[in-house]
């Protein structure tokens, strides 16, 4: 019965006909993706993407009705809100950025009042050079009498520098 | 203090009359706030002794001056002694340092020159007068008052 049916001449064609059609089908895959990476390859994807009108598509998406489908409240759900909070308050350091805008605020306060405190000092010694007839400070006189001590001090210039000047009482 | 110097960049220069007077002003603030705060004090103090109300000390305007001195000598002193800078002083950028040394004066001079600067403040008016900038106590007592943080 075996034997019988093993030599059967349509179940044997059968057999023949599927291996061949399975062979045939994966040579027809083969040769289908070869043909289509080979077009692919050959083809300026750039060029074809640059063709598409994407405003147009993007007119055509429903962004309400995808809003709409979206579940917020479940979304928001499942955000612990307040651990974010704090690590973004955390990372960014906010109290930090305080701290140093009204440290650098006080400072700048600071340095702005003593500012205009020494440029007050300068313009009352400039009235009162003018009402005692003093030459003028900016000319840097050699040889000066001290009013408080009457000693002699000798003006000594540095490197040119305002500031770099000393002096040497006599 | 020449002229150039006095033109100069501030820092270590001697200080003058405008930033004085202004250092000054703001230390009559804080003197003002210490007395404040010793009245509330004795207050304090009187609350827990005798217990209530709480009321302020009510003394004489002759005590009440003679208190109020004391506290600007010794605020004055100690700040001079400890770190040359009062709070007025320090606001302003100001140091007051010994004449030749450069040095913080010391016990006896800081409390000589407080007394002279409550007694006789209108010695701050010899500053624009001086080239160096010195007010009649620091002519007596031979400090100076410098710029020090600019």
């Amino acid at each position: 019965m075996t034997r019988y049916r093993a030599l059967h001449p349509f179940d044997t064609a059968g057999r023949l006909t599927r291996f061949a059609l399975g062979a045939a089908a994966d040579v027809t895959d083969a040769v289908i993706r070869a043909l289509t990476a080979a077009v692919v390859d050959r083809m300026d994807l750039d060029e074809l993407v640059s063709r598409v009108d994407v405003n147009q598509v993007a007119e055509r998406v429903d962004v309400d009705r995808i809003a709409a489908r979206l579940d917020l409240d479940a979304v928001l759900d499942r955000i612990d809100l307040a651990a974010l909070t704090k690590g973004v308050l955390t990372e960014i350091d906010l109290g930090r950025i305080v701290r140093d805008t009204g440290g650098g605020m006080a400072d700048e306060t600071v340095h702005g009042l003593r500012a205009r405190s020494v440029r007050a000092d300068r313009m009352v010694d400039r009235i009162a050079d003018r009402l005692l007839r003093r030459p003028d400070p900016e000319q840097g006189d050699e040889h000066e009498q001290d009013s408080d001590t009457g000693s002699v001090v000798v003006s000594v210039s540095g490197s040119g520098s305002p500031g770099s000047s000393r002096e040497q009482t006599l | 203090m020449t002229g150039a110097e006095r033109a100069g960049g501030p820092r270590g220069d001697a200080a003058g009359l405008v930033s004085r007077v202004l250092a000054g002003l703001v230390d009559a603030f804080v003197v003002a706030g210490l007395g404040l705060a010793v009245q509330f004090g004795a207050g304090g103090v009187r609350l827990l002794v005798t217990g209530p109300p709480f009321r302020l000390p009510d003394l004489s305007v002759r005590l009440s001056g003679l208190c109020g001195w004391t506290i600007a000598l010794l605020y004055l002193t100690g700040s001079w002694v400890l770190t040359g800078s009062t709070v007025g002083g320090r606001l302003l950028g100001l140091r007051v340092v010994t004449g030749r040394s450069g040095g913080l004066p010391g016990v006896l001079r800081a409390l000589a020159r407080a007394a002279l600067c409550l007694v006789f403040p209108l010695g701050l008016l010899w500053i624009p007068v001086s080239r160096r900038r010195a007010s009649v106590q620091d002519l007596v007592l031979a400090t100076t008052v410098r710029y020090d943080r600019m």
